[in-house]
């Protein structure tokens, strides 16, 4: 069972927007980088405070949501802090820089070189 | 060595070779040392060699080693040979198993170089805890040597080093600072004996006092001409080189128990921008040990994480410092540290300070709860962008042009020489002032997402301005569509490699694009190369 699977959240309404059912599947469909599932946000904000572009915003209902998903780039500090997990996201290793995607497509190896950061 | 362990059955012989022996001197030097019917616990046993040796003097033994594979090959090598059986367990050297009455001695061997210094301290704290009071530690290490051997053990670990990023395996780190650890944890080293020139020794170390204490690193310097170029070696190498200070606890000021403790990364800038930061404040500063890696980087990697922050909390005995038990950690250190993951016995409120250091007085100061949008967004402003162009136009000169130009220099020397100097500095300056003027511009991609499009605008870019200096300066050349070529290609390469040192790459989407942008990158090459051959080719027909 991988990350994503372990995370897999199943749909609470069958009505409402796209955006309140968020599963695995709908994230790879629409190739999302990330997807708040709003039945299981409390509100603490935290995803907004560690975000660093303050992406996650408060909605008029009460709850958190990525309007402006296109900036994310998949750091996980939304995921891995939010007390609920209520954030669901692919799972990468790397750190985004194109010497650690050379590394990782030459060897298929999760280590950057020397080029890099790691 | 960790490619060595990733074979049991063969490690004790391929060790033997790569130490030329001295492993087996210096199990024998532990063994003489030790008396009959004492309990010993060996930490980092692999296969149970010296393990057994003990055991057959007439040593209680307790082994352990944290892998399982290793344990399961030690349990079936060593299981009937002896008159005493040796107790094999899994475990690591930071849970070290008790032993009624403690132990009269333990031994460890080619392990504390493994592990980071921290885990070192750590280790030795538990060491003490378990061990009767007078006990005995045995340790035997590569130590870094000292006088003019040190040089030569810098050349031949950079060879290494080169050589192991090549098999992609762990690294071992030498001791360097460990002898410091003992007096203020509790222990004197009683007797020591080397080999290879001090490269590795083993030391025997009693355990004194009657209370186990904490190691404090000395003050980390941040001024005078020592600090700044240290400070320029990081902006100059950007993360290429790790530039590690002594992970701990450090104060700033005169902090008291009631001081606020900021937590950040052991990467020298790093700190250096936290202590000039708070120069007036007092407080703690806590340095994880990243392994000289910035935050960010660190926290995106797996070198501040949970397992730092506990294991830097563990060692430098937070608790006793501070009355209260709130810590401050990098924003950006959220990447990595994963709140809810933290164990239950974990002690501290965690609170995500701001990004920047500069905000860190403010932030004390006012006690913010919320952070304004300021201390918590990240902008990749002109005077960051032009750091990271200047940082990322030397990795490109060392990447592409270094041992290019030395070789070519040398190969000229004497022989058209000035020719050959101005044509390599002309290549310097354009690769230099690419990367800047790309790191300068950057915004202006803002509206591309992908690194593709924004290399091909760059690209364009690049080779226009190039063009248009060309034809003034030198009018229309053979070589000039091959030069403007290359010039475009350049600029491809180059804001693709910048990804790394922009704000907002994702390491997904850059993976995504890389083979097609690589499969492109090798042809725009190829045709500029090949124009610019014809073109010279062309000025050398009369």
């Amino acid at each position: 069972m991988n990350y994503v699977e372990k995370r897999l959240v199943p749909p609470q309404n069958t009505g409402g927007s796209l955006l309140s059912q968020p599963d695995t599947q709908q994230l790879l469909l629409l190739n999302l980088p990330v997807v708040i599932n709003p039945s299981k946000c409390i509100a603490c904000g935290l995803c907004a405070e560690v975000c660093p572009f303050g992406l996650p915003e408060k909605t008029i209902d009460n709850k958190y949501q990525i309007y402006d998903v296109e900036r994310c780039t998949e750091c996980s500090a939304c995921q891995r802090n939010c007390p609920t997990g209520a954030i669901t996201m692919h799972e990468v290793q790397g750190c985004g820089c194109l010497w650690d995607a050379a590394q990782r497509s030459k060897d298929g190896q999760n280590k950057c070189d020397s080029n890099c950061c790691q | 060595m960790k490619m060595l362990e990733r074979e049991p059955s063969t490690y004790e012989s391929g060790f033997t070779a790569l130490t030329k022996g001295v492993n087996v001197e210096v199990q024998d030097w532990i063994v003489g040392r030790v008396s009959k019917g004492n309990a010993i616990l060996e930490v980092g046993c692999g296969p149970g060699v010296l393990a057994a040796k003990l055991a057959q003097k007439g040593c209680l033994v307790t082994a352990i080693d944290s892998n399982p594979a290793m344990i399961e090959h030690a349990k079936a090598n060593n299981a009937a040979s002896s008159a005493n059986p040796i107790d094999f367990q899994q475990g690591t050297a930071q849970v070290l198993p008790p032993h009624e009455g403690g132990y009269d001695n333990i031994v460890t061997t080619f392990l504390l170089s493994e592990l980071g210094p921290l885990t070192q301290q750590i280790f030795l704290r538990t060491a003490w805890d378990v061990m009767k009071p007078g006990g005995m530690l045995y340790i035997a290490e590569e130590f870094v040597p000292k006088g003019m051997r040190r040089v030569a053990f810098a050349v031949k670990r950079w060879w290494y080093l080169r050589k192991l990023k090549r098999h992609r395996a762990g690294v071992t780190h030498p001791l360097a600072y460990f002898t410091a650890y003992l007096q203020p944890i509790g222990f004197e080293v009683v007797a020591e004996q080397t080999w290879n020139g001090g490269a590795i020794r083993a030391l025997a170390i009693r355990k004194v006092g009657d209370k186990s204490g904490f190691y404090r690193p000395p003050p980390c310097k941040v001024t005078g001409a020592g600090a700044w170029m240290r400070v320029a070696r990081c902006l100059l190498t950007g993360q290429i080189d790790h530039v590690p200070i002594e992970p701990g606890l450090y104060a700033s000021g005169n902090p008291t128990p009631a001081s606020p403790v900021i937590v950040t990364a052991n990467y020298y800038y790093t700190v250096f921008c936290v202590m000039r930061d708070l120069r007036g404040v007092d407080a703690w500063v806590l340095c994880v040990d990243s392994r000289g890696i910035n935050v960010w980087c660190a926290a995106r990697g797996p070198d501040f994480g949970n397992v730092q922050l506990i294991e830097a909390v563990n060692a430098s005995g937070l608790t006793q410092v501070i009355s209260h038990s709130k810590i401050i950690l990098p924003q950006l250190s959220a990447g990595g540290v994963s709140l809810p993951k933290l164990p239950s016995d974990f002690k501290f409120h965690v609170f995500y300070g701001p990004v920047w250091s500069r905000d860190l007085p403010e932030y004390l100061r006012e006690q913010v709860v919320r952070k304004p949008e300021r201390m918590r967004v990240v902008h990749f402003t002109m005077p960051k962008r032009l750091q990271a162009g200047i940082t990322h136009g030397t990795f490109l000169l060392r990447k592409f042009l270094l041992w290019p130009s030395v070789l070519l220099l040398c190969l000229f020397l004497g022989f058209q020489w000035w020719g050959a100097v101005c044509t390599l500095g002309w290549a310097w300056v354009t690769v230099a002032s690419t990367s800047v003027f790309i790191a300068l511009l950057f915004p202006m991609t803002t509206r591309f997402r992908s690194f593709t499009q924004k290399s091909l605008v760059f690209g364009v870019l690049c080779a226009v301005l190039n063009g248009i200096a060309l034809l003034i300066v030198q009018g229309f050349t053979p070589t000039f569509p091959g030069s403007v070529a290359l010039q475009f290609w350049l600029g491809y390469f180059a804001t693709m490699s910048f990804s790394g040192y922009t704000m907002e790459s994702s390491p997904r989407a850059i993976q995504g694009e890389y083979p097609a942008f690589m499969r492109w990158n090798w042809r725009v090459l190829a045709i500029a190369l090949t124009l610019i051959a014809v073109g010279a080719l062309w000025s050398l027909i009369p």
